[in-house]
């Protein structure tokens, strides 16, 4: 076992008895199975988003028997995370340059005791995950949904006013920094000679192309826009996490999308490519694709990040996770798709080196 | 007959009238050119665009929106797309050129809510002494997206290219 591993067990053992003595009076209680603490849990920390240490929990409101999800944290980095995750749903559904609205599970409680913030939210039931529907439906959410943050954009100098002070702006020089770190952080470990390859290129045509990131900015985004970060329920789509919002090139969102469909879903991904290639203007393809070399620069570095702290079969699986994301990353430069054998390959890697844990939390995740 | 088509949004902004005046910019072809607020607007083939940031001071993109217009060069016909930010200028450039314009209502907001104080005035005074006034709403312009799992609709497509023709002759005749 890792020490990140038994350092996060630690936590949890010290924590959760904390947090339901916390939820106690207000009748709420925890469920005795927590997939959200499990498998690899313990490694992920966001990149680009603030990313503290915080639980995600399940739990009853015991007064109404309604599910609802729990957020917990005592770290700073966490408090502040959720602190800034509620400024954003509140401006949000407040901002007069926003032609549409999001739908977010309601409030029930948000607790600030004892050195903890809690938030706790209404538990979205769906009939099925995101993937298990069938395409069609996939590709009609997904585009609504894609299409709903496109429609709130700041223009000038008073909305930029208003969003700075919660949702900050990225900007072309922003995005270039970043790459910076990601190639730094990849430089720090022992790269591949491909993986160094494919990132210096990228880098170089992000350069090149920094005009087409700026002409897209200004754009609402989330950062981390995957299934498991929104539910459906009676044809509405809601959205989960609040904190990875923000404001930067439109094809942020995408491109996250996109580039998990390469692994997930490559007939929606082959879709929402075409549509873009069909109904919208030649730069705005051009920024697209200067997004998604961004944020697999992003899942490479992400990746290479963990090495440190994963041991054995958690080691060799985030070993393959690079190679695969390179692979990507350089098809992606040369214009064209990874190959289906390269997915299928990966996914056979990744399905025998998960451990039982982490495939218990992948169950329905998506 | 040259024109100049001059608006409060053009893509990447979303919302009308963005997609309309870049569809018309478009079809108008090589006598047209494009006074805006934006920027780093998309480039639409043989259109020239001028740019006005909008994330200057209200004030500031005001004055240099309107010091666009009086450095615009044989313009023959002016189409204004409505908006406060575009006809305050406007209103201060008729008053000392009087143009040749038409007044383009087509702010979906115009439609639904009656412009008060100064610019219910301003609209008023423009609207009377436009060569004419033109609404257009998103239902006549807008572009079906193609899609998969859904046909796309043919006669609905020609029904709009009819449309743009004959509101593309009603702007220029």
């Amino acid at each position: 076992m890792s020490t990140a591993k038994e350092q996060w067990d630690t936590y949890l053992k010290t924590e959760l008895p904390k947090i339901t003595a916390l939820l106690s009076p207000y009748h709420i209680t925890l469920d005795a199975e927590q997939p959200h603490t499990k498998g690899e849990r313990f490694l992920m920390q966001a990149l680009t988003t603030v990313g503290g240490k915080k639980l995600i929990l399940l739990g009853t409101k015991t007064t109404t028997n309604e599910r609802v999800v729990i957020k917990a944290t005592n770290d700073v980095i966490g408090t502040e995370e959720l602190t800034h995750e509620r400024a954003c749903r509140t401006l949000l559904h407040s901002m007069r340059f926003s032609y549409e609205s999001f739908h977010s599970p309601k409030e029930v409680l948000f607790l600030k005791k004892s050195g903890y913030t809690i938030f706790v939210s209404e538990f979205i039931e769906q009939t099925s995950s995101f993937l298990e529907r069938p395409l069609a439906v996939q590709f009609s959410y997904a585009l609504r949904a894609l299409k709903a943050q496109e429609r709130t954009r700041a223009t000038t100098s008073s909305h930029f006013k208003i969003i700075g002070r919660v949702f900050g702006n990225r900007t072309a020089d922003n995005y270039l920094t970043m790459f910076d770190a990601f190639l730094h952080t990849v430089k720090t470990s022992t790269p591949s000679e491909r993986t160094l390859s494919a990132l210096t290129v990228a880098r170089t045509r992000l350069q090149a192309g920094k005009a087409h990131i700026e002409q897209y900015g200004g754009f609402l985004t989330h950062t981390d826009f995957v299934p498991h970060n929104f539910r459906i329920k009676d044809d509405t789509l809601y959205l989960l996490d609040f904190s990875s919002l923000r404001f930067g090139n439109k094809h942020e969102s995408w491109a996250r999308f996109l580039n998990f469909m390469t692994l997930y879903n490559r007939d929606l991904e082959m879709l929402l490519l075409e549509y873009v290639t069909n109904n919208r203007a030649k730069e705005e393809q051009e920024s697209l694709t200067l997004m998604r070399l961004f944020r697999l620069g992003e899942i490479i570095a992400y990746y290479t990040g963990t090495l440190a702290k994963s041991t054995d079969n958690l080691r060799k699986l985030n070993d393959a996770r690079i190679v695969f994301w390179t692979e990507v990353l350089t098809a992606e430069l040369a214009g064209s798709r990874v190959s289906d054998d390269i997915v299928e390959t990966y996914k056979h890697t990744r399905d025998t080196l998960r451990s039982d844990d982490e495939k218990k939390r992948q169950v329905g995740l998506h | 007959m040259k024109t100049l088509i001059i608006s409060p949004l053009f893509p990447p902004d979303t919302g009308a009238p963005a997609p309309y005046v870049k569809e018309l910019a478009t079809r108008l072809g090589t006598s047209t050119s494009l006074l805006i607020y934006g920027y780093l607007p998309e480039r639409t083939q043989s259109v020239s665009i001028t740019a006005i940031d909008k994330r200057a001071s209200l004030l500031l993109r005001l004055y240099h929106f309107t010091v666009a217009l009086f450095n615009a060069q044989d313009v023959d016909c002016f189409l204004v797309n409505n908006a406060p930010s575009v006809e305050l200028p406007f209103f201060i450039f008729y008053l000392l050129k009087r143009p040749r314009f038409v007044l383009i209502e087509s702010d979906p907001l115009l439609q639904t809510n009656t412009p008060r104080g100064w610019y219910h005035f301003v609209h008023t005074y423009l609207s009377k002494h436009a060569k004419k006034v033109v609404t257009v709403s998103e239902a006549n312009y807008t572009k079906a997206e193609l899609l998969p799992f859904t046909e796309f609709d043919t006669a609905k497509e020609s029904v709009r290219e009819t449309w743009w023709k004959q509101h593309c002759n009603e702007l220029t005749a």
